[in-house]
C-alpha cells in the first residue's frame, strides 16, 4: 500500500507541483521556441516524452552496470539515441510537424530536463520508480507546452490547434506568436501561479489558526 | 555529502541534479548515496572503455535498425512534397519530368539511369496527352529573415508565370508568411509577365501584366519573391528546351525521338490517380 501511494505522489509530483516548466523552470528554451502553437507543444510534447520515458527505462534498468566515472556520458548516448529515433519516426510520419519544429528535435539532446532526471533520479531507483517520475515528468512538461502553445495561437492567431476560436473582428495579436510573446505567456502564468500558491498558503495559515480542516 | 542525496527522493522540492565532485581517484570520493548502485572500489579504465563501447554500439545498431526502417517513408514524403508543389504550380500539368542543366543545354534527365540529377534541374509538366504546359523552375534567394526557397510555374509558350510555391520559409509568423496566404499577392502570380521585368505596387494597385501586388506588413518578404522570380526565371529562360514541341518520354512523339526506348517508363513521374 505504501509502494502504491509512493508511486503515485512521484507521478504527480512531475505533473504539478514540481513542474518542470512552471516550477522547476526547466526546459525553457522550447517551452519559448516552439510553443507559437498547440499543435508544436503537442508534438514536441509526445517526442520528449517518448525519450524521457525511454532513457529513464535503460538508466534505471542499467544502473548497476554503468560505472559512475562514465555515466553522464552513458546517458546522453542513450538520451541521443532515442532523440535520433523520434526524430526519424516523426520525419517519416509527420513530415509536416517535423519542418515546424525543425532543430528543436534533435535539440531535446540538451533539454536539461532529461538529463536531470536520469541524473537525479533514473540513476538511483529502481525501475518502476524511474518510469513513473519520468511519466509525471514528461506529461506535467507536455502540459505546460500544449498550456503556453494555446493561449499563444487563441491571442496571436485566433485559433486552437487550427479551429477559429475567435470571432472574425479579432485582430490577432501578432506579437504573441513572435518570440517575445513566448516571454509574455510565460511571464504571466508563472505570476498568476504564484498568485495562486500565495493564496492557497495564506488560506491555509488562516484554517490552522481557527482550528478548520485543511483543504 | 549525504544530505543532497538522503533528501533527493521525496523531501527536496524540484530533485534537481546534484552536481557532485568525480572523484579522479578512490580517495575522497564523496561515495554512492543510498540510492545509488554500490560502487567498485575503483573501476579500471578498460572497463570504462567498455561500457562506452557497447553503448555506443548499441545505439549505433539500433539507429541503422531504425534508419533503414524509416527511411522509405521519409524518401516517399520528400517526393511527395515536390509533386505536389510541382502540380501546385503548373495548372493542368498530369505528369513531370526531371530536365537538368549540362554544358550550357537542359536536357531530359535520365530517370532509369538511377543517378540523381548532376547539375541544377528543373521540372518540366505535361498535360494527359503528353504536351509540356510549362516549367517548375526553383528558385532562392535572401528574404528577411533566411533564404526563402520558392518553386516558379513558368508557361514558356505564353511568356507568363503561372503560378509560384514556397518551398522553405523562416520569415515572420502571421507577417511574412502572408507571401503564402495573401490571396491578392499569390493570384498576381498566377499570370505574371517578366518583360518588363515584374515589379512590386502597392497593394490592390496591380494594372500591367508584369506588377505584382504588394502585401501590406510583409513589404519586403513580398518583394523578395518578385526578385527571385525575375533573376531565377531569367537564369533558365534562354535554355529551356521548346516548349511547343516538348512531349512526355511515354507519348508517342518522344518515342521516335528518343534513341533508347528502354528509359522511357522510369523517367516519367504520372501523377497517382484520385
Amino acid at each position: 500500500m505504501k509502494r502504491a501511494s509512493d508511486l503515485h505522489d512521484t507521478f504527480k509530483r512531475g505533473l504539478w507541483r514540481d513542474n518542470p516548466v512552471f516550477i522547476a523552470l526547466l526546459g525553457l528554451c522550447p517551452a519559448l521556441a516552439v510553443t507559437n502553437s498547440a499543435i508544436n507543444g503537442v508534438a514536441l510534447g509526445a517526442a520528449s516524452t517518448f525519450v524521457l520515458i525511454g532513457a529513464s527505462f535503460l538508466v534505471s534498468s542499467f544502473r548497476g552496470l554503468i560505472p559512475r566515472q562514465v555515466r553522464i556520458t552513458t546517458f546522453i548516448i542513450i538520451i541521443a539515441t532515442f532523440v535520433t529515433v523520434a526524430d526519424l519516426v516523426l520525419a517519416a510520419i509527420a513530415p509536416a510537424i517535423h519542418k515546424e519544429l525543425g532543430a528543436f528535435i534533435p535539440l531535446i539532446v540538451c533539454n536539461c530536463l532529461i538529463l536531470g532526471r536520469q541524473e537525479a533520479f533514473a540513476f538511483r531507483k529502481p525501475v518502476k520508480e524511474s518510469v513513473t517520475d519520468a511519466a509525471g515528468m514528461s506529461i506535467g512538461f507536455t502540459i505546460a507546452l500544449v498550456l503556453i502553445g494555446a493561449i499563444r495561437e487563441v491571442l496571436g492567431n485566433g485559433t486552437i490547434f487550427g479551429l477559429t476560436m475567435m470571432p472574425a473582428t479579432f485582430e490577432p495579436w501578432i506579437i504573441m506568436i513572435l518570440p517575445p510573446g513566448g516571454f509574455f505567456t510565460i511571464a504571466l502564468l508563472l505570476a498568476f501561479l504564484a498568485h495562486l500558491k500565495a493564496r492557497r498558503e495564506a488560506r491555509a495559515a488562516a484554517s490552522s489558526e481557527s482550528k478548520e480542516v485543511i483543504r | 555529502m549525504s544530505s543532497a542525496t538522503t533528501t533527493m527522493g521525496r523531501s527536496s522540492p524540484v530533485s534537481l541534479p546534484v552536481i557532485q565532485d568525480q572523484p579522479t581517484d578512490g580517495n575522497g570520493s564523496p561515495g554512492p548515496g543510498p540510492g545509488l548502485p554500490a560502487a567498485a572500489p575503483e573501476p579500471s579504465a578498460a572497463r570504462l572503455i567498455l561500457t562506452l563501447g557497447v553503448a555506443g554500439f548499441l545505439s549505433g545498431l539500433c539507429l541503422v535498425l531504425v534508419y533503414i526502417a524509416t527511411e522509405p517513408a521519409i524518401e516517399r514524403n520528400r517526393i511527395a512534397a515536390i509533386e505536389a508543389a510541382v502540380f501546385q504550380v503548373l495548372p493542368g500539368a498530369e505528369s513531370f519530368e526531371v530536365f537538368e542543366a549540362r554544358n550550357e543545354e537542359v536536357i531530359r534527365h535520365d530517370a532509369a539511369s538511377g543517378a540523381m540529377p548532376s547539375g541544377p534541374s528543373v521540372y518540366a509538366g505535361f498535360d494527359a496527352d503528353g504536351r509540356a504546359v510549362g516549367f517548375a523552375i526553383p528558385g532562392a534567394g535572401p528574404g528577411f529573415q533566411d533564404t526563402l526557397e520558392i518553386l516558379i510555374g513558368w508557361n514558356a509558350a505564353t511568356r507568363r508565370v503561372v503560378g509560384m510555391a514556397v518551398l522553405e520559409t523562416r520569415e515572420t509568423p502571421g507577417l511574412g508568411d502572408k507571401i503564402i496566404t495573401d490571396e491578392r499577392f499569390t493570384s498576381s502570380l498566377e499570370n505574371l509577365a517578366l518583360e518588363p521585368p515584374a515589379i512590386l505596387v502597392e497593394p490592390g494597385q496591380r494594372q500591367a501584366d508584369n506588377e505584382v501586388d504588394g502585401i501590406s506588413g510583409a513589404t519586403i518578404s513580398a518583394q523578395a519573391i518578385v526578385n527571385i522570380i525575375n533573376d531565377s526565371v531569367g537564369a533558365w529562360d534562354g535554355r529551356l528546351p521548346d516548349q511547343a514541341s516538348l512531349r512526355a518520354s511515354t507519348s508517342e512523339q518522344a518515342e521516335k525521338q528518343s534513341e533508347t526506348t528502354s528509359s522511357s517508363q522510369d523517367g516519367n513521374e504520372r501523377r497517382p490517380a484520385r
